[in-house]
């Protein structure tokens, strides 16, 4: 019996032996190192977006029965929810006006930092870097404090020049400003130090071939450094694109205002699911916002492949 | 082949359990009701406790473990919004939710329309003890006929008026609280002071628009919808009174915020004369504004009282221990228990016989300067109107705040104002 079973174990494994080929077996242990994510990803990001579509077509306050109402809460969402289209121009909008800025300042920081001149080099780094590691909210509560509309220092400045106290959270402009100063202040060093990287990714000797032909800093900079810059600079652009989409926290601690000045889409997905428990009604905004980013990026994609042609 | 095996069951394991996750406790929530009945008898039981800070009661559960050697009492504390959050989904996902949960007063409506996450506390004995509380919190914590209790009142938060005697006196306002109380006794003897105040001063009367509003608002039984949740807005004369009062006492307030970082300047700074507040925020004077200490007197509100904050302890339905958790939660807030926190804490009671009990009647900061600070709450307590109010009341608050804000703004004339909130409520309750 023993003699038989060790036989017939060793023809088994002959027989995995022959069957044994290494792409096999390297290509299942190799999905099986990446399976953590894919099943993290799997629930974490699939089930949810999946289960957002199928609560989008129900009326759900989270504790009671989910009442099926099919695309009622798209049809209202589109039709009849002005306040929903304010929050995606008010997106766009706080985009743009911390967006431009926002990388214009990043280039230029970068573009001195870069320099040969410039002593303590690693100080400047960590200093222009910093903010993006501060807590938002901290962030958030610091800004509200200095854009005060009555105790203020920033309106205290502006007194200083003789010029009107400025009402920040009463006035539309007031409240975008105050939210963009805030998303410019953590990301500008963030754009910095990734503009810093493809900066010294230029060889030096066409900073010194130009500076033979005598070219300036400045015609350095726009001739130059800029050109050879575009993939990066496209790269940033998407980065902030998708986290200007995202701008939740800032609006939520300074104060949206009274007219819905500073509501931006994702602020208003929450405020709906969140504090009005309207859930169905929230996955149906979460829907929607999703095909706008992708038509954005779409956008975004097209754009730059024009400009690389 | 083996590895493959190996992995698919890896992947079956995982299904089954977050599964399973979600079917285990719905089953076993349901089912063993019962089972509690006889509680209390040497069993030893763990009851989960889920609190936000600032209750005051850590000293008291220690003392009901002292005395219940089988009890053990699991306190799991986090910052208020993310409680009842977490609380939300726990009882959304069926799984997850403690023994005893507190639910603040501004969440008591969503949870009370969903009565089914909730143990009734009427199965375990709280009609024996509805009398010992205040009339109009007891019938906040129950459904509207009676027969569903969500959860037992802690503390209450009566509105009283703290006003500020140094500018009543220079614009020539009676400075004795008894005498602000008959001097401004209705909302539009308040606004007539405070544009005496503001001739004389130069000041305000008060911080923001919404707040006066939110404050007249609360005086009337009838808000925004009736018992069958029918918007009735436009019908109620609460609420025109308050929008109306408010409107016209816009040039009195300076649109300051009360979560805003400039409300402490503006407090220490004098720029309002009067705060309607609950006891709890006497503190939150006397930190934002140290220097005004002896300034102050408290005297009751215009027309009537109001109630802002206090919490209910509930026992969600997963739990498995409703008896032994109802035996706790009844103990912790019986009369003599609340004694001891309001002693400890000073969150005011909601049991009114300690109104007359000589630690409350003693009751007094110097920082307020009258010396019966707790006879005083105890009155505003008594005078508080039962409100009906719905889950969407919040909804609509927020919205009307809002008109009013943007009328303060300058950005909407009193009637678009109105209009659009009408608007809005409509979508909003609607979803």
């Amino acid at each position: 019996m023993v003699e038989h079973n060790t036989v017939h174990s060793e023809a088994v494994d002959n027989k995995t032996k022959k069957k044994y080929r290494p792409k096999i077996h390297d290509a299942l242990s190799g999905y099986l190192f990446i399976s953590p994510f894919f099943i993290l990803f799997a629930i974490f990001g699939v089930y949810p977006l999946i289960f957002t579509a199928y609560l989008s077509l129900h009326k759900w306050n989270v504790l009671g029965e989910r009442e099926f109402i099919g695309v009622s809460n798209y049809q209202a969402l589109l039709t009849n929810d002005p306040l929903f289209w304010k929050s995606v121009g008010n997106t766009f909008s706080i985009w743009v006006i911390s967006t431009v800025p926002q990388l214009i300042l990043a280039l230029i920081l970068a573009f001195i930092l870069n320099q040969a001149f410039l002593k303590a080099k690693g100080i400047f780094r960590l200093a222009v870097f910093m903010p993006n590691i501060t807590s938002v909210v901290a962030v958030a509560i610091i800004f509200s404090a200095m854009f005060g509309t009555n105790y203020g220092v920033i309106n205290y400045g502006l007194t200083l020049f003789g010029l009107e106290p400025y009402d920040w959270k009463g006035s539309y402009l007031g409240t975008q400003l105050a939210i963009s100063a805030m998303v410019m202040w953590r990301w500008v060093g963030y754009n910095t130090i990734i503009y810093l990287a493809g900066l010294q990714g230029i060889s030096k000797d066409l900073y010194e071939a130009a500076t033979i032909d005598g070219a300036s800093k400045t015609q350095q900079f726009l001739y130059l450094t800029i050109p050879l810059m575009r993939p990066i600079i496209l790269f940033t652009v998407i980065l902030s694109t998708i986290g200007g989409m995202q701008i939740f926290a800032e609006p939520l601690l300074f104060g949206r205002g009274a007219s819905n000045q500073g509501l931006t889409m994702t602020l208003y997905l929450y405020e709906e699911a969140f504090t009005r428990f309207s859930f169905g009604y929230g996955a149906a905004i979460a829907w929607v916002l999703f095909v706008i980013i992708i038509l954005f990026s779409l956008f975004n994609m097209f754009l730059t492949q024009r400009i690389k042609s | 082949m083996l590895k493959k095996y190996a992995l698919s069951l890896l992947f079956f394991v995982l299904f089954i359990c977050l599964a399973a996750c979600s079917e285990d406790d719905e089953s076993s929530g349901s089912g063993d009701n019962g089972s509690g009945g006889s509680g209390g008898s040497g069993e030893n039981v763990e009851l989960t406790m889920w609190v936000f800070p600032g209750m005051g009661i850590d000293e008291q559960i220690e003392r009901y473990q002292e005395e219940n050697e089988n009890v053990t009492i699991n306190i799991q504390e986090a910052e208020y919004a993310d409680h009842h959050q977490n609380l939300l989904t726990a009882l959304g996902a069926g799984s997850g939710a403690p023994d005893v949960a507190v639910v603040e007063s501004a969440y008591i409506e969503q949870f009370k329309v969903n009565p089914d996450q909730f143990h009734n506390l009427n199965d375990y004995g709280a009609e024996d003890i509805k009398d010992d509380f205040l009339e109009w919190r007891w019938r906040e914590a129950s459904s509207p006929d009676g027969s569903f209790v969500l959860g037992i009142p802690t503390d209450v938060g009566p509105m009283a008026m703290a006003y500020r005697m140094d500018i009543f006196e220079e614009a020539g306002l009676p400075t004795d609280p008894d005498e602000v109380s008959s001097q401004l006794s209705t909302w539009e003897d308040y606004i007539e002071a405070g544009r005496q105040i503001q001739d004389a001063t130069g000041g305000y009367m008060f911080n923001h628009i919404a707040e006066i509003y939110g404050v007249i608002r609360d005086q009337g039984e009838e808000q925004y919808f009736d018992e069958e949740n029918n918007l009735i807005i436009e019908e109620s004369e609460q609420i025109a009174k308050a929008w109306e009062l408010a409107v016209e006492a816009i040039d009195i307030q300076p649109g300051i915020e009360r979560e805003s970082t400039e409300y402490g300047a503006a407090l220490a700074r004098g720029d309002f004369a009067t705060v309607f507040l609950p006891p709890w925020m006497l503190q939150r004077i006397k930190d934002d504004a140290p220097d005004t200490e002896g300034l102050w007197n408290v005297a009751q509100i215009p027309e009537a009282s109001g109630n802002w904050g206090g919490s209910l302890l509930t026992i969600p339905a997963q739990s498995d221990h409703p008896q032994e958790a109802y035996d706790f939660i009844s103990w912790l807030m019986a009369p003599e228990q609340q004694l001891e926190i309001f002693k400890s804490y000073g969150n005011f009671p909601s049991t009114p016989e300690l109104y007359d009990h000589e630690e409350v009647q003693n009751y007094n900061d110097p920082f307020f300067t009258r010396d019966d600070l707790g006879v005083m709450f105890g009155e505003a307590a008594e005078r508080v109107e039962y409100v009906y109010r719905s889950p969407d009341t919040s909804t609509v608050n927020t919205i009307i705040d809002d008109a009013l804000t943007s009328i303060h703004d300058g950005s909407a004339s009193p009637e678009e104002a109105w209009n659009n909130a009408l608007e809005e409520i409509d979508r909003q309750i609607s979803r």
